[in-house]
C-alpha cells in the first residue's frame, strides 16, 4: 500500500464489516439517500400510515408526522447499517453491486456512521415528542433488522427472511402505538402478521430469479439450500397463509364485507400467480413466473393495505378490537 | 447450511486482512509529521461536502423548529390556562 492510499486510510476512518475501498472519499448526497433504501421506506411508510388511520382515538396531524418521519427514518437508519456490514456480499450480486459502498463511492464506516446516527435521532425524536411506547418498538425494529438479520440471521439460516420478516412487519405497529400509547389490541397484530407471512413469498420469487448470485455470495436463501422444487412449494404454503390472514380483519368485525371481497380478489390472483410458479418447470419460464410473483407480491400488500384504509375512511366503525 | 459460514468467514477476513495491511503499512502515528498524516482534499472532495453541510445545516434547522412546535402542541393550553 502507497503512503497515500495509508494516509487515505486515516482519513477514511477506521473501517468496520466492508472493505476499504473508497476510504477518504466524499460521498455525494445522492449516494446517502440510496443508502436509505428508498424504495424499501416507500412501503415501509405506507403500511405505517395505514397502521396510524386505523388506530382508535386522536392523534394531532403534526405529531402524526413526526411519527411517520421517525419510522421513515428509522427504515432507512437500518438501510444504511445493512449496507455497512453487507458491503461484501453486495459487492459479488449484480443487484447489489452498483450501492455506494460496494462501488467504492463512499466508505462502509461512513455508512456505518450515517445509520447510527439516524437511528439516535429517530428514536429519540420518536421517544421525545410521540411517546416512550413508539420509541422502544422502533429502537427493537431497528436493532431486530440490523443485528438479529443483517448481522446474524442472514448468513446463519436458509430461514433468514421468515424471522428476519417481523422487522418490516413492525411499521403499522409502531404507527399504532403512537396513537394508543400500546398495542394491546387484535389489529395491530394482525397488521404485523399480513405482512409477517406475506414476506417469505416475496422475498424467495425474488431469490429464485437471483438464485445464482446469492449462491455466488454464499448467503444461505432456501433456493440455495433447498433448491427451487421445495422453495415454490414454502411459497404456496406462505401464500396461502398470507391470503387466509388477510381476511383476519373482517372476521374481527373491524371491516365491512367491501374489503372482505377486496381482499378475497386480490388473494385469488396472488396465490394463482404462487400456484402458477410452483408449477412451472424449472428454467427461463419459472423466472419469468418468479418475477411475475415478485411484482405481483409488491401490488398484493399495497392493495390490501390500501383497501383497510379505504374501508375504515369510509365507513369508520372502530377498529379498538 | 452450517457449511456456508466459514466461506463467507473468509471473505470477510480476506477485506479485514486489507485492513489489517493498511495498518501494517502505516507508520506509527508519533512518528509521522502531522501533514503526513492529514491529507489535503483534493477539489472534488471539498466540493462535495458543500452539499452535505448544507443538508446537516437544513436538517438541524429543521429539527429545532419542529421540536418546538410539536412542544407547543403538548403542553397545550397548560402554560397560557396556569393559574397565577
Amino acid at each position: 500500500m502507497t503512503d497515500t492510499a495509508a494516509t487515505g486510510f486515516i482519513a477514511g476512518g477506521l473501517e468496520g464489516g466492508g472493505s476499504v475501498r473508497g476510504a477518504g472519499q466524499e460521498a455525494g448526497l445522492s449516494d446517502y439517500w440510496a443508502l436509505l433504501k428508498p424504495r424499501v421506506m416507500s412501503l415501509v411508510i405506507f403500511t405505517a400510515i395505514v397502521g396510524l388511520l386505523m388506530a382508535p382515538g386522536e392523534i394531532h396531524w403534526l405529531k402524526a408526522f413526526v411519527a411517520i418521519l421517525c419510522i421513515a427514518i428509522g427504515a432507512g437508519a437500518s438501510g444504511a447499517l445493512n449496507q455497512w456490514y453487507d458491503a461484501d456480499i453486495d459487492a459479488v450480486m449484480a443487484r447489489t453491486a452498483g450501492r455506494p459502498v460496494p462501488a467504492g463511492r463512499m466508505s462502509a464506516s461512513a455508512a456505518a456512521e450515517f445509520g447510527m446516527v439516524l437511528s439516535v435521532i429517530s428514536v429519540l425524536t420518536m421517544g421525545v415528542l410521540v411517546n416512550y411506547v413508539a420509541a422502544g418498538l422502533l429502537a427493537f425494529t431497528i436493532f431486530f433488522y440490523a443485528v438479529v438479520y443483517t448481522i446474524w440471521l442472514k448468513r446463519a439460516t436458509a430461514q433468514n427472511i421468515v424471522i428476519g420478516g417481523a422487522a418490516g412487519a413492525l411499521p403499522p405497529v409502531i404507527a399504532w402505538s403512537a396513537v394508543t400509547g400500546d398495542v394491546a389490541h387484535a389489529m395491530p397484530l394482525i397488521l404485523f402478521a399480513i405482512i409477517f407471512l406475506w414476506t417469505p413469498a416475496h422475498f424467495w420469487a425474488l431469490a429464485l430469479v437471483k438464485n445464482e448470485d446469492y449462491r455466488r455470495a454464499k448467503v444461505p436463501m432456501l433456493p440455495v439450500v433447498a433448491g427451487p422444487r421445495a422453495t415454490k412449494r414454502q411459497i404456496v404454503l406462505y401464500a396461502v397463509l398470507t391470503c387466509a390472514m388477510s381476511l383476519g380483519p373482517w372476521a374481527l368485525g373491524a371491516t365491512t364485507v367491501s374489503y372482505a371481497i377486496m381482499a378475497s380478489l386480490l388473494s385469488v390472483a396472488f396465490l394463482g400467480q404462487a400456484v402458477r410458479l410452483w408449477r412451472a418447470p424449472e428454467g427461463a419460464g419459472e423466472r419469468a413466473e418468479a418475477l411475475r410473483l415478485f411484482a405481483l407480491s409488491i401490488a398484493y400488500l399495497f392493495f390490501i393495505f390500501l383497501g383497510l384504509a379505504l374501508d375504515h375512511l369510509i365507513w369508520p366503525q372502530g377498529s379498538s378490537l | 447450511m452450517t457449511s456456508l459460514i466459514p466461506v463467507k468467514n473468509e471473505v470477510r477476513e480476506q477485506s479485514h486482512v486489507e485492513a489489517l495491511d493498511a495498518r501494517v503499512d502505516m507508520k506509527p502515528a508519533q512518528s509521522v509529521p502531522a501533514q503526513d498524516v492529514y491529507r489535503q482534499l483534493t477539489a472534488e472532495e471539498v466540493k462535495a461536502r458543500g452539499p452535505r453541510n448544507l443538508a446537516i445545516a437544513g436538517l438541524l434547522i429543521f429539527l429545532v423548529v419542529l421540536f418546538f412546535f410539536v412542544t407547543l402542541i403538548r403542553l397545550g393550553g397548560n402554560v397560557a390556562d396556569r393559574s397565577l
